[in-house]
């Protein structure tokens, strides 16, 4: 039998990290926030609550 | 020259880079999301070049393609492209034609709009942004510094109104919301929704932080476009062009191939 090898790469979200344990999920929910009151903003104008 | 008349310039170069970017991308592997996002961008960037020229002088077709592209069109382009790219669904294709429908029906508004424009407004002292609309002026407001006023009948009313490039109550104006809310839901909120994916199965970190620096910069601008037609155009420029480089760098991230961090070999039987 003729053995030959076949490479596979996997990446994870290093452990332990302040950037993915903190920063990501609050940056996550803070651009959420900011993408609702500017979609909210829009509708505002569309429906002429908000004038500009 | 300022520096207010060298940033859009800087930022359209940077989108032109993008643009050829995300098309070349289209033409290897023929991923309609790619062509999507390709076509926003090339938008994007025709907008900034847009302002960039309207920054020096006037010129009528510019400004055309200033509101088509930049302001109405662009952000619905490209983040109908993430649509597409995270929903197989047969309803995607129905969004597709009312996108490309509404596009033009935007292009055809527009082209009744033009011969109306009140060009006797346009200064090159102020971004574009901060001076195609004609607004009511509300009783006991007073009308910003500078700005142009006249008196006119809109819906059976005498109102008095700060003037603009665009006529009061063009219908093309109508339009750009739509296209606007919807591309905030598909690029910002597909990038968010990516970048959680990922997050939440601690994969592929590479595409979390690309994620977040393409919601990021299409945040930017987005914030910067609506302070400025709130009246705090100051930001607009250098919004422009950062959010241009954060979104390039965000879409290069998360497109280059996951650092492999574990290599393993396999022994593979053979025939």
């Amino acid at each position: 039998m003729v053995s030959s090898t076949r490479t596979t790469s996997s990446s994870h979200a290093p452990e332990h990290s302040l950037l993915f344990e903190k920063v990501i999920p609050v940056l996550l929910i803070l651009m959420g926030i900011l993408m609702v009151a500017l979609i909210l903003f829009a509708a505002g104008v569309l429906l002429g609550i908000v004038h500009f | 020259m300022s520096i207010n008349q060298i940033l859009p310039f800087a930022s359209t170069a940077i989108m032109l880079g993008f643009t050829i970017y995300v098309l070349q991308r289209y033409l290897v592997r023929r991923a309609p999301h790619f062509l999507f996002w390709g076509i926003g961008l090339a938008f994007f960037g025709a907008g900034s070049f847009a302002e960039a020229y309207l920054s020096l002088a006037w010129n009528r077709w510019v400004f055309f393609s200033w509101y088509l592209f930049g302001a109405a069109l662009n952000a619905a382009w490209i983040g109908h492209g993430t649509l597409v790219l995270l929903t197989r669904r047969w309803w995607v294709n129905i969004v597709t034609i009312v996108l490309v429908v509404g596009s033009h029906f935007a292009g055809y508004l527009m082209l009744q709009a033009m011969p109306k424009l009140d060009v006797s407004v346009f200064t090159t002292s102020k971004p574009v942004s901060e001076q195609y609309g004609t607004k009511v002026l509300k009783e006991g407001t007073t009308a910003p510094e500078g700005a142009q006023t006249a008196t006119t009948t809109y819906r059976g009313q005498q109102v008095t109104v700060v003037r603009g490039l665009l006529p009061l109550g063009s219908p093309v104006r109508l339009t750009t919301p739509f296209f606007n809310i919807y591309g905030l839901l598909t690029l910002v909120g597909g990038a968010i929704w990516s970048a959680y994916l990922f997050w939440r199965k601690r994969v592929l970190p590479n595409r979390v932080i690309g994620n977040v620096l393409i919601a990021a910069g299409a945040l930017l601008i987005g914030s910067a476009s609506t302070l400025t037609r709130l009246g705090y155009g100051q930001f607009l420029y250098l919004g422009e062009l950062l959010s241009a480089i954060i979104m390039f760098a965000g879409f290069r991230f998360a497109a280059r191939p996951a650092p492999s961090e574990a290599m393993q070999a396999e022994p593979v039987p053979a025939a």
